[in-house]
Order: structure tokens, then sequence, then C-alpha cells
């Protein structure tokens, strides 16, 4: 893509080695790609990304290479199909090694050390070498082998435990959230803090981001409050102990909502005048912060009462224009439909086998703007590049171990 | 304050961080930078938000610790010169709230990026600071409603719900970090600056790039919608004695699960070869999770997660904060740092950073700062500003 040429892109010239797989990893190792860095995504026919089979794909014949959630988290990447169960396909792993300023995965515990790729191996190869796992428990000792995917992360963590109303089991949220939030982007973090440290001339360094405990790090507050006496929160669903009214009313249609938000005086009075209805300024139930939270349940009830009224995207762009944070409550069709998603934060790609991907956006945006991204790879796609120009295996010898499996 | 260790040590950044992106920095102290708050007069008023504990409040306490902090009166030309001053120092200002009100649309742009070559400008903002949408007010919960993330959550029959924790304002810090990481890596090796934006609700829509991917919709007309429990055949939340339990047999785990259940005799006909078709297990979805949750109700949440995982089946409690902080794991791992805060006269857990790098502790030990409490030593001492105009830093007294 042409515009990528003009992009910001801090990271050309730095190579990373990308064992990760699912999302967790892949998402992160998206963001260093998405500015710059040549990801190589090392997969094989005996352990392909299974997340090229969880979709959606598009009607049609089956490919590996149409996951839509495949395609989105792998943008900017180059593929190599590489069988590491061969000593062979260990050996060009660490010559790969060996030209990469950073090595990631995120495997269950110990794995990389079984391949003979673990941190010691990969500090002979490459002295100033960053390697980074992120495994849901630990690298080495006693649940080094444990498992789990955002499901199991959100429960651990306590995402869900803060999550939703009280008197519900813990349902948690709908999305893996823990899949696209601390793990991938603390690592990357991480990452990025290690090679402004390796510039500067620091060694090898190994990294382990434990996916509970960066899950748990995002309860940050709740954690603190309950080891300074202040006790287990309450599950709030929508509401704040600093805003009132805070919280999704119904709107008009069926499971239609639009959430406010309000946390001055100033936009308490600007709501009251939006929805005509000046008495609730005047009611000295309402009058300031403490008195809304101590009747919330009774303003709740006098709101939803006027929501209902109004569709969500009508009634939100009405409080915004008065001050008043709002926003409907957008499903994904609601999303796709805004032009401002659509031009500014959703991509649109022709896949090279026929179907066009609608891929998640960047959220940093260089000067303000998109940044620009290419498609993510075929299956194998790189294979050739990077074993002959990359580390100039001379084709009698690919062709050799094409043949044995060790790669495509 | 101990001079500060980690991979950033020696860059300075200055944070104009509400709520919307604190995270930010937190972030960048743990990874060694040092980071200046900057506070109104009369002190941030985050300082003031709930929970209290004995007059602190932990929410400020939590994203702040570790950081020091300088007093600016920015309503006087006298005041933004000192600002001038101070950025001239710093590698990098990290700030967030709503597009009229961030520090660079106060003072302005290209003073703020004059002041020093090569700064690293990072601005957090509800909406993008272009755009329709750029002047509209919000915070975690608008983000989180407008993005598509808070309708995936909850039952049908009752209102979808934020992630709990203020998750979209996370999401936003997490990404201004590695934003201003991005910039601040290539300001060390070519000296060049950048002005970088995050929108919270881009941040926020990021989330649910699996369970609502956009390609759901455009190639199946499909809106994924809030499930609760979930379907039948893809539950995962099970009772234990004492709580809840999420179990899941990923690919590869029935036969794992099943061994499982009927070595403690609560297989039932689950060991019939029947079962290892998926969509044989689809078909009988209830009766299966009719046994599973006959069997992990004989357990403590805790114990059943260490004999699933013993046997190779993914199986975690739900942990509550409670649980969290009571982990004897979590406390052997080094999750939580004992720091004394003088206003609580004690030592108290705080949560550490969420990455190791071996062989070294990253991060700090110190609470968060007083307001203005760096003011003598920056201003004065440092920067040389003249101590007797107080206007500039609304006369806070620097200790």
């Amino acid at each position: 893509m042409s515009e990528r040429a003009d992009a910001w892109l801090p990271l050309r010239g730095v190579r990373v080695l990308d064992f990760t797989w699912m999302i967790a990893g892949p998402l992160g190792t998206r963001l260093l790609a998405n500015f710059g860095a040549d990801v190589i995504k090392v997969e094989s026919y005996n352990r392909v990304d299974r997340i090229r089979e969880t979709g959606p794909h598009p009607d049609g014949p089956w490919s590996y290479n149409e996951d839509g959630s495949f395609n989105d988290v792998n943008l900017c990447k180059r593929s190599l199909l590489l069988n590491l169960n061969f000593p062979q396909g260990q050996a060009i792993a660490r010559q790969l090694a060996a030209v990469s300023d950073v090595v990631m995965a995120n495997f269950t515990g110990d794995r990389l050390d079984r391949w003979g790729l673990g941190f010691a191996d990969l500090a002979r190869v490459r002295p100033d070498i960053i390697v980074l796992n992120m495994p849901v428990f630990e690298s080495q000792g006693e649940r080094r082998r444990w498992g789990g995917i955002g499901t199991h992360i959100n429960g651990l963590a306590g995402i869900s435990s803060i999550s939703g109303y009280e008197g519900d089991p813990p349902f948690g949220l709908g999305p893996l959230y823990p899949d696209f939030s601390g793990n991938p982007f603390h690592a990357t973090a991480a990452i990025l803090a290690a090679l402004i440290e390796r510039d500067r001339g620091a060694g090898a360094q190994f990294i382990e981001v434990s996916q509970y405990e960066s899950t748990a790090s995002l309860l940050g507050p709740a954690l603190l409050t309950y080891a300074a006496g202040g006790g287990e929160p309450e599950r709030r669903g929508n509401h704040s102990a600093r805003a009132c009214p805070h919280n999704v009313y119904p709107a008009a249609g069926e499971d239609r909502w639009i959430a406010i938000a309000v946390e001055t005086d100033d936009e308490w009075t600007a709501l009251c005048r939006a929805f005509d209805r000046e008495v609730w300024r005047d009611d000295a139930r309402f009058a300031r912060l403490p008195e809304r939270l101590r009747h919330e349940a009774a303003l709740d009830e006098l709101i939803a009462a006027e929501t209902c009224r109004w569709t969500a995207p009508e009634l939100a762009a009405r409080l915004q224009a008065a001050g008043v944070p709002a926003a409907p409550v957008n499903q994904l069709d609601g999303v796709l439909a805004d032009p401002w998603y659509r031009g500014e934060y959703f991509y649109e790609q022709q896949g090279p086998e026929g179907c066009v991907f609608t891929t998640h956006g960047e959220p940093i945006r260089p000067a303000g703007e998109r940044q620009p991204v290419q498609r993510a790879p075929l299956l194998g796609e790189h294979t050739d590049a990077i074993v002959r120009q990359l580390l100039g295996i001379p084709a009698s010898e690919t062709d050799e171990l094409y043949a044995g499996g060790v790669l495509g | 304050m101990n001079p500060p260790s980690g991979p950033l040590r020696g860059l300075r950044v200055l944070d104009a961080c509400d709520a919307l992106a604190v995270y930010a920095t937190k972030l960048l102290v743990n990874l060694g930078a040092e980071v200046i708050r900057l506070e109104p007069p009369g002190g941030d008023p985050m300082r003031q938000y709930p929970p209290v504990i004995d007059g602190i409040s932990t929410y400020f306490e939590h994203f702040n610790a570790g950081k020091r902090s300088v007093s600016l009166d920015l309503s006087n030309e006298e005041g933004v010169g000192w600002l001038e001053r101070l950025v001239a120092s710093c590698n990098a200002v990290v700030e967030s709230g709503q597009a009229g009100e961030l520090l660079s649309a106060r003072v302005g742009r290209q003073r703020l990026c004059a002041s020093r070559p090569g700064l690293v400008l990072i601005s957090v903002t509800p909406f993008g600071l272009h755009g329709p949408q750029a002047a509209q007010r919000g915070g975690d919960l608008i983000a989180a409603a407008e993005s598509g993330l808070l309708a995936l959550n909850g039952r049908p029959d009752a209102p979808p719900y934020r992630p709990g924790g203020e998750q979209a304002a996370h999401m936003a810090g997490l990404l201004a970090a590695n934003a201003a990481l991005l910039g601040l890596f290539e300001q060390q090796r070519s000296g060049r600056g950048c002005h970088v934006e995050v929108p919270v609700n881009f941040a926020a829509a990021l989330s649910t790039l699996q369970t609502a991917n956009a390609n759901f919709y455009t190639w199946h007309g499909r809106v994924p919608q809030r499930r609760g429990m979930g379907t039948a055949a893809y539950r995962s939340l099970c009772r234990a004695r004492d709580g809840w339990v999420v179990l899941i047999a990923l690919p590869g785990q029935w036969e794992k699960l099943v061994r499982l259940m009927a070595e403690h005799g609560a297989a039932g006909d689950l060991v019939d070869e029947a079962y290892q078709d998926a969509e044989h297990r689809v078909a009988q979805a209830d009766r299966i999770n009719a046994l599973i949750e006959a069997f992990t109700r004989r357990f403590h949440k805790q114990e059943l997660s260490a004999l699933a995982q013993a046997a190779g089946v993914a199986c975690t409690p739900v942990n509550g904060v409670a649980d969290i902080a009571a982990d004897p794991y979590l406390t052997q791992r080094g999750f939580f740092r004992d720091v004394e805060h003088p206003g609580w006269g004690r030592g108290v857990s705080y949560p550490a950073p969420p990455w190791h790098f071996a062989e070294r502790e990253l991060g700090t030990r110190e609470p968060a700062a007083c307001a203005g409490a760096d003011n003598r030593a920056v201003w004065i001492e440092e920067l040389g500003m003249d101590g007797a105009t107080p206007a500039a830093h609304g006369g806070e007294a620097a200790p």
C-alpha cells in the first residue's frame, strides 16, 4: 500500500520473531507491525494458529486465509511456515532470532524451552535479544502448564466479580476482554521500553507478562481499596460513585438504550433543561451529587420515563448539544453505520482470495490521522522470502526442507 | 524519592491526564520514567475521587503512586511561561480530557511543542480531536456505550452493563502509553518529535474485535448480542461449593475432562464414544452441562481449578477482589508490594507492575506525592524560577 511509504513508522528496522497465536499475543505484535516493525509470524501445518478456525468466515469454500478474526489481529505481518518439532526447524528459528530484536510467545509456560528456544538459547545467538513470554500463569514453576483463554482470565483476575449487577451470577463480559487489553498492550509497552534501553546499550532481557497478573492489574483501585481496609467493591452495573445520573436508560425501540453520564452540577443543570424538567433541578433530593447519589433509584426512574420517548441517536445528539455526556448503546450494526467509524476506524481490504475484510482500526493516530495498514499475510506467504533472502539459505537446501516438512 | 530504575530511567514525562488516560502515565512510572504530575492550584480534583479511606482517595493513590507533583496556575501568562520552561525539560507530555479542556487546548499546541523541539505529545480525548464528534463530552461509560463494548455484557432480560473498573479508560491509557513509547523510541534514535492522538471510543472499540468482529455483520448480517450464561453449547460458568469456576473443555480437552470426572465417579454416560463427536455434544449440551455441574458443585473453586489443570483441563476460579488479595500464588510472585503511606501510617499492599523484567525490580515503592510536593525542587531549584512570584504556581508553599 503506497500510503505506508509516507506513514509514521518509528519501528522501521526492528524485527520481531513472533510465535504468538490466538489473540492476546498477535494483537500486541499487530501494534508493533502497524508502526513499522518487521513481524515474522511463525506457524506450521502441524500447528496452524487456531484463530484461523474460530470465525467469522465468509460464505463459499472454506479457507485458512479468510477468517475475520485472524485477518484482524495479523495486519502488516509476514507469515512463515516452520515446523519446530524438527531439529532443523529449531535451528532455523535460532538463525531468525539472531537477526531479530524481539522474540515473543504466548504458549503455556515452558514450551519455548522445550524447543531449545528458551531465553538462554536465544541470548547465545543474539546477545541483546528481548524475549517476552506471556503465559496464563508463569513460565517456570508449578503452574507453568496451567492454561486458559480470555473467558477464564475474566473470571480468574476479578473482572467478572466487579462487572454487572449484585445478585446475578458473575456473567462477566461478552468479549474475551483480557485478550484485547492488558495482555497485548502491557506486553508491547514492556517491549518498547526494553527497546529504548537496548538502544542505550543494555544486554539481553527476558520479560514475562503473566496474563493473570496483567489482567488483575486492571482492577488496581479496587485492589488498593481492599488492601487499605475498604472491603470488596459492590457490583454497581453502570452506576458510578462519583457521577449521577450515570446509567443506561431505555430508548424507543426493542432493547435500545442510551448511556448518560452526568459528572458535574453544570451537566446536571443542562440535563434538566434538555428534558424540559427544570423542576428536577429545583428538587432538593437532586441538588448536588451526594443528594443525587442518595436518591439514585428515584432519579433513574424519572429519567427512564423521559428517555423511552426518543430514539437513542436522536436523544444523544440533543443531550450532547446541551452539554450532557450521552451516547447510544451501539451494537455492531450501529457502529458500522456511523460514517466516522467507517471512515476513520475500520479498514476495508480486498483479500487475495476474493472476500472483502472489514478489520478493526488502530486507535493510535499519528498527527490525528488513521494509520495506514497492510492486509494480514496468507498462510506461508513469505516463507520463501524469509528463508532465502533474509537467511540466505540456498534453494538446494530449502527444497529439501520443504520436502521433509520442515518448511511450508 | 529513590532514583528511578527501569528501562526509561532519565526520561521525563509531564502528566496532564484526567481519569480518561491517567493509567498511561502510571505505566510509564512502572517502566522507570520520571513522571511529573501537573496540578491546578488547590490540587487535582482526582484527589477527592471515591473511595476515600482515612482522607486518602485510593483511586488517586493507585494511579499516581511514584509520580512527582507540581502545581501551576495556567490562568495567567506568567504560569504559561513557567509551563514552557518545564516542558523544555521533558521528553513527553501525555494529556487527556474533553477536547476543549486539554492542556494543549488551553495554552496552544504550537506553543507547547515549540517549548521543546522533538517533544512527544500524546492527546487522549473521548471522541478524537477532529471530526464531527470532537466537541462531544464523555468518559468511561460513554465510550463503552458508543463503541459497542457495553452492549455485549449481561443477560438478555436486563440492561447491558459496562465492564467494571472503568475499562474503556484503561484501554485508552494502555494505548496512550504505547503511543508515548513509540514516540520516545523514535525521539531517542533521531531526535524527532510527534503528536499522536488516541480517541477513547476507538480504544474501547478494539476490545470488541472478536466477539463483535465486523465481518459477522458485513458478511452475514449478524449482530452479536449479550447472552448472559451463554448458550447451552457454549456455557463456561459452573457452580462450585463456594462460588463459581470457568470451565471449558478447549480443543483436545474433552477426553481429559471425562477421564477426570470418571475418576470421581461423576462421568455418567459421558464415557460413551458417541460424545467424542462435537456435534453430538452440542445436541446433548443440557445433559452434559447438568453432569458437569453436579461434578463441579462437589469442590471448592480453588481446589477444583488445581485438580482440573493438573488433568490438563482449562479451569479457573471466579475470583473476587478478596480472593485475589489472599491468593498465595500472587504473593509468591510478588504481585503486591508494601508501600508506606504517611497518611495511613502503615504499610499497604499496592499492586506491583504488570510485568516481570528478569532479576530486576521495576516500578515504585513510593506513595503518591502531596499536591505541589515538588514545587520547590522543580520550579525554584531546578528551573530557577523566581520563588517570590507564587502567582504562577497558585501560591502553594513549596515545602
